[in-house]
């Protein structure tokens, strides 16, 4: 089990462009991860994420979006405190979405205390296509305001990561 | 969803739907009216199991399972057990013993975890009058629990044997990369056990529903075996008469290319007719295969032996998921671990066929090989591609009830119809839009 700790999963599919941005920031992030963090690539398949996550003190969350903005614009939300705008679709193929999964996790009471989402803007999802060249410019900037949010060590509730 | 309503007989009128929910994966539908009369019905669907067939062609026959995991995230053990018994076929093997009861047990995993997904997060709601889950849990948080329950079950059997329960890495052509001990699969006991109680509440309970009036004269396709409900082997059948060796489905059924559509439709030789597949056509054609207890439950929830109203597939797919979670213990209480995790497979040039029953229906597979193991051509026919067709009949079907019904409501009960087929549209398409057309 998680117990109290510190996630940051991410999510998408690998095969299918921007897409995979989740994936590969989790991955650039479990690299530098301070002691108590745990990284997890993940599919977003809803009732797994509720499960993975069930016990966690904190999880980020990173997602490709697709919402209208500028390709690479990133944006941040506190889902302990709101829920993932309409607006704001992460790119998931499954029926049952995050959003849908952070909101019934709310209903049931499951829901860890301190969430944040981090999305990017995503411009290519088709099959087998690399990351968009604005997507990849904001894989730093997301990596490092993760690991800053997380070393720095500041309590939970902190809004470093929210919007 | 925008709307021009009519201004009077014979004007125009349009819907735009652009997303339906509670549908895995991305497609669209438009239905189309003139007057009072239903003109058309199409789904358009883009298939990425074509992209996938071209990525297979040149690599070497033991990739194919985890190259073709990767087309669905909600049923990759289906893809990966296609993949590796066609790829036996084409090389002659036959893995048994302890190999293939943990294979079995593996689609276990998958059949529990996709059905309670479906019941409880995706179904259930428009049973119950509620636009999601999420509002569902509100007034019944124990059904949405049980449901994650379920779920949980099927998932810790498919971490436990796949490595990891999304696009698993534990599946080789011959039998697994590693195999589990005894005792590892005996931890699972204790969640199956409870996972059987849930199982039997959630059959009893989608007994409970009320379901729409509808009922269709199916052409019900699928895997039949000698001894017991099919997952992995036996004959395609229908309860029409068919009974044909797997290697002979492509004589039988025909991928049609439809000119509105990306999509490919299946549908059988020489009629050209829809047929159905997915539990409603497993249960029709084996239901003499299921335990008495099995059996007894179905009928205690209002089942008889053969299901024609697509609405109650939910307590079809509820009977499924029971079935699943004590065929998993009888697997689990059986097991003695395999002296290899896997057989040499020494490829051969030629080509191989499977079938295996994914938790929306049959998944066919077919692989051609040259002498050095790599694959020359691959044809995937998913179930969600061969109910398509299906789908479409029944809407033609419904519609005309519902024609003097607003339009939401036409929507409402179309995307209904839609869901009862849980199509896996991930692994036929990119986003559902639905567009009603009046004109």
């Amino acid at each position: 089990m998680t117990g109290g700790r510190t996630l940051v999963i991410g999510i998408g599919n690998p095969d299918r462009g921007d897409d995979a941005f989740g994936r590969i920031v989790a991955r650039a992030v479990a690299k530098r991860a301070p002691p108590g963090v745990a990284c997890l690539e993940h599919d977003g398949e809803p009732a797994a994420l509720m499960d993975g996550w069930q016990g966690a003190a904190r999880v980020v969350l990173i997602d490709a979006v697709r919402s209208g903005r500028a390709p690479g614009e990133i944006v941040r939300f506190d889902l302990s405190r709101q829920p993932l705008p309409e607006d704001v679709a992460p790119c998931s193929t499954h029926a049952f979405g995050l959003a849908q999964a952070v909101e019934l996790a709310r209903v049931l009471g499951t829901l860890p205390p301190w969430v944040r989402f981090i999305g990017v803007e995503g411009a290519v999802f088709d099959i087998g296509a690399d990351l968009s060249p604005p997507v990849l410019a904001a894989k730093g900037a997301v990596v490092d305001e993760i690991l800053e949010s997380l070393g720095a060590g500041r309590e939970a509730g902190d809004a470093t990561v929210s919007r | 969803m925008g709307s021009d309503m009519p201004g009077g007989d014979g004007a125009p009128r349009t819907i735009k739907v652009d997303y339906l929910a509670r549908v895995e994966g991305e497609g669209a539908m438009s239905i189309r009216i003139r007057g009072n009369a239903l003109e058309d019905v199409a789904l358009k669907i883009f298939e990425p199991p074509r992209f996938f067939e071209g990525l297979l062609r040149g690599r070497a026959f033991t990739e194919a399972p985890d190259i073709t995991a990767r087309i669905c995230g909600i049923c990759p053990v289906a893809y990966q057990m296609s993949a590796v018994h066609a790829m036996e076929a084409a090389c002659g093997v036959t893995v048994g013993g302890a190999l293939r009861d943990l294979r079995r047990l593996f689609y276990c995993g998958e059949w529990i975890s996709s059905h309670a997904l479906h019941i409880y997060l995706l179904h259930a709601p428009d049973f119950l009058g509620y636009p999601s889950v999420v509002e569902l849990a509100k007034d019944h948080p124990e059904a949405a629990q049980r449901g994650l329950q379920l779920k949980k079950a099927g998932n810790e059997i498919m971490n436990l044997l796949g490595g990891r329960e999304i696009h698993p890495i534990n599946v080789r052509v011959g039998g697994f990369h590693r195999a589990p001990g005894r005792a590892d699969l005996s931890a699972l006991r204790a969640t199956l056990l409870r996972a059987r109680d849930l199982a039997f509440e959630t059959v009893a309970w989608t007994g409970t529903l009320d379901f729409p009036a509808f009922e269709q004269d199916y052409t019900f396709v699928s895997l039949r075996h000698p001894d017991e409900y099919p997952m992995n082997e036996g004959r395609v059948v229908s309860n029409t008469g068919l009974d044909i060796d797997v290697a002979a489905f492509e004589a039988h059924f025909e991928e049609r290319h439809v000119e509105r559509s990306n999509a490919l439709h299946c549908v059988m030789i020489p009629d050209g007719g829809s047929y159905h597949v997915g539990p409603m056509a497993r249960y029709a054609n084996n239901f003499d295969r299921l335990p008495p207890e099995v059996r007894e439950a179905a009928r205690a929830a209002g089942l008889g032996p053969v299901c024609t109203n697509p609405f109650r597939s939910i307590t079809v797919r509820a009977v499924e998921t029971l079935y699943a979670v004590i065929e998993a213990l009888r697997l689990i209480d059986g097991y003695a671990p395999p002296e290899r995790s896997a057989i040499d497979v020494v490829p051969t040039a030629g080509t191989g066929h499977a079938a295996t029953e994914a938790p929306r229906g049959l998944l066919y597979h077919r692989y051609s090989l040259d002498d050095a193991g790599l694959i020359t051509g691959a044809n995937i026919v998913p179930p969600t591609s061969q109910n398509q067709p299906m789908i479409e009949d029944d809407l033609r079907r419904l519609v005309p009830d519902w024609i003097d019904k607003p339009d939401d409501e036409i929507q409402y009960i179309c995307e209904q119809a839609i869901r009862n087929y849980d199509p896996c549209i991930s692994c036929a398409t990119h986003f559902l839009t639905l567009h009603i057309d009046r004109a």
